[in-house]
């Protein structure tokens, strides 16, 4: 069969095409999760939609508080951008865990959007930054809430017409401290067994925003509302933490599969939730 | 609608043009369209790094390439780096410390470095791990490797 394969060196040409070709046509970015499943699942898309001439994607912007991301931004820019470090540094920290280098150099963060693994790295700090996709489509132009956006491993509310132009998000306030940690079989290149991330704000003495996050134990990343709720108001103690650690595996929900175990995932949410709400103590104390 | 795909782009400062079936990677026109083998394909899953190359500055696993994307492209491969006569001082560098065993990683190895080099000449050691993490080596191990990295860096 012959394949259809387009460049389109404009958003609006990009969508008249999506608008044609609907289902038919499979959007290509990075192409590090795209080319792996046609090889693996024997995907031969009828039409590829290669977005990677849209510069207009490929920017990281900012108005006021808000943060903008293109949807083509890769994960190493994110990585190297002097700014983010500050304004949101889990997703820094999140982008600079993905893959080796040369994953990071192509993997764009609408790529990881799309892709709605429950172990997306730059995904899971969206999550935490509480973060709206943008997708656009001939006819419209609409924000979803990330959590809202992935519905399940590999599903999202995008409809066929519609491509992901970005991502915008708040950026924290400097005195908010933050997290983000996997746990996979070697710490370049792996899918994580699972990940954590958080931000929390301390006030005099006791927990006051926290926001929780995990990756790789149920079939999207969830955030924590029970333990988040539990924190916020509490006085930062070893207690505390030691509690709100526990009561993170006990109403997390993850899998068995060829990675890791129930038990043992259970154990790791214990521990990087432990360590992730120490660290950020740690460094909300000594700023 | 295209039977072939048609690509131009530049290899080690050289504009070629080829036509290959659809689907193919840039792993692939290196290797079989344009004989340029010192590339490697291992894993064809971006997990090993035997396909590095160089894209438009910035390292790639050429193997996650798809030929079109390739267009008007500038891609180094590690023909470009150094040949028989005259190596590459990184190249050199890899020989003395004895980081090379059967081979087979080195082409992707050494187009990590120089990718990392050019964007950070004097890398700590952190930054060469990172930098060559996505580079699986079987049979030398890592520290030789990283020791490589560092004296060619040091040494300059
Ligand atoms: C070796 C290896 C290691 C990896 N390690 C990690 C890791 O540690 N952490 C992690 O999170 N991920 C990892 N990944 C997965 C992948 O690299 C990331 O998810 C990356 O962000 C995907 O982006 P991409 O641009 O390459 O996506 P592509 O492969 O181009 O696209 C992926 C999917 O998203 C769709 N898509 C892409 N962009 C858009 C858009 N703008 N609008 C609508 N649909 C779109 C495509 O149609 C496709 O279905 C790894 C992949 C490999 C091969
Ligand atoms: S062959 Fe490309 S990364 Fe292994
Ligand atoms: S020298 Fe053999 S794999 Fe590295």
């Amino acid at each position: 069969m012959d394949q259809v394969y387009i460049r389109p060196s404009h958003l609006d040409d990009a969508l008249e095409a999506l608008n044609a070709y609907g289902d038919r046509a499979h959007i290509l970015a990075g192409g590090t999760d795209l080319l792996v499943r046609m090889r693996h699942d024997g995907i031969y898309p009828e039409v590829i939609l290669d977005l990677g001439a849209l510069g207009e994607l490929r920017k990281i912007s900012r108005d006021g508080d808000d943060i903008h991301l293109g949807a083509l931004v890769t994960h190493r820019q994110i990585e190297k951008d002097a700014m983010l470090a500050g304004e949101a540094g889990m997703l820094v920290s999140a982008c600079h865990q993905v893959g080796s280098v040369q994953i990071r150099n192509s993997g764009t963060i609408g790529g990881n959007l799309a892709n709605a693994s429950p172990a997306g790295d730059a995904v899971l700090a969206l999550y935490l930054l509480e973060a709206a996709v943008h997708l656009q489509s001939k006819h419209r132009d609409r924000w979803v809430p990330v959590g809202e956006f992935i519905t399940a491993p590999g599903q999202t509310t995008r409809r066929a017409d519609e491509i992901i132009c970005g991502v915008r998000f708040k950026r924290l306030p400097p005195d908010a401290a933050v997290f983000f940690e996997k746990v996979g079989q070697r710490q370049a290149v792996t899918i994580s067994k699972a990940s954590a991330g958080g931000i929390v704000r301390i006030s005099q003495g006791c927990f006051q925003e926290c926001r929780l996050a995990l990756g790789a134990v149920a079939p999207t990343i969830i955030r924590l509302p029970e333990v988040e709720a539990a924190l916020a108001g509490s006085p930062v103690s070893p207690q505390v933490i030691d509690r709100a650690a526990a009561l993170a595996a006990a109403t997390c929900h993850p899998i068995d599969d060829i990675r890791s175990t129930v038990a043992y995932r259970r154990h790791l949410v214990q521990v990087l939730v432990h360590r992730g709400l120490a660290a950020m103590v740690a460094s909300a104390q000594s700023a | 609608m295209t039977k072939e795909w048609q690509v131009r782009f530049r290899v080690n400062g050289n504009s070629v043009m080829v036509s290959v079936p659809p689907m193919t990677s840039l792993a692939e026109i290196l290797r079989q369209q344009l004989g340029l083998t010192g590339t490697k394909i291992g894993c064809n899953n971006g997990e090993c790094g035997a396909c590095t190359v160089i894209m438009n500055g910035k390292a790639v696993a050429s193997c996650l390439v798809l030929a079109p994307q390739v267009a008007g492209a500038d891609i180094r491969t590690i023909e470009g780096v150094g040949g028989d006569k005259a190596l590459h001082p990184i190249q050199q560098a890899f020989l003395d410390e004895g980081a090379v065993q059967c081979g087979y990683c080195t082409p992707g190895m050494v187009m990590s470095a120089v990718a990392l080099l050019e964007e950070n000449p004097n890398p700590g050691e952190a930054e060469v791990k990172d930098a060559i993490s996505g580079n699986l080596c079987r049979c030398t191990g890592y520290q030789k490797i990283i020791r490589a990295i560092r004296h060619y860096a040091a040494g300059r």
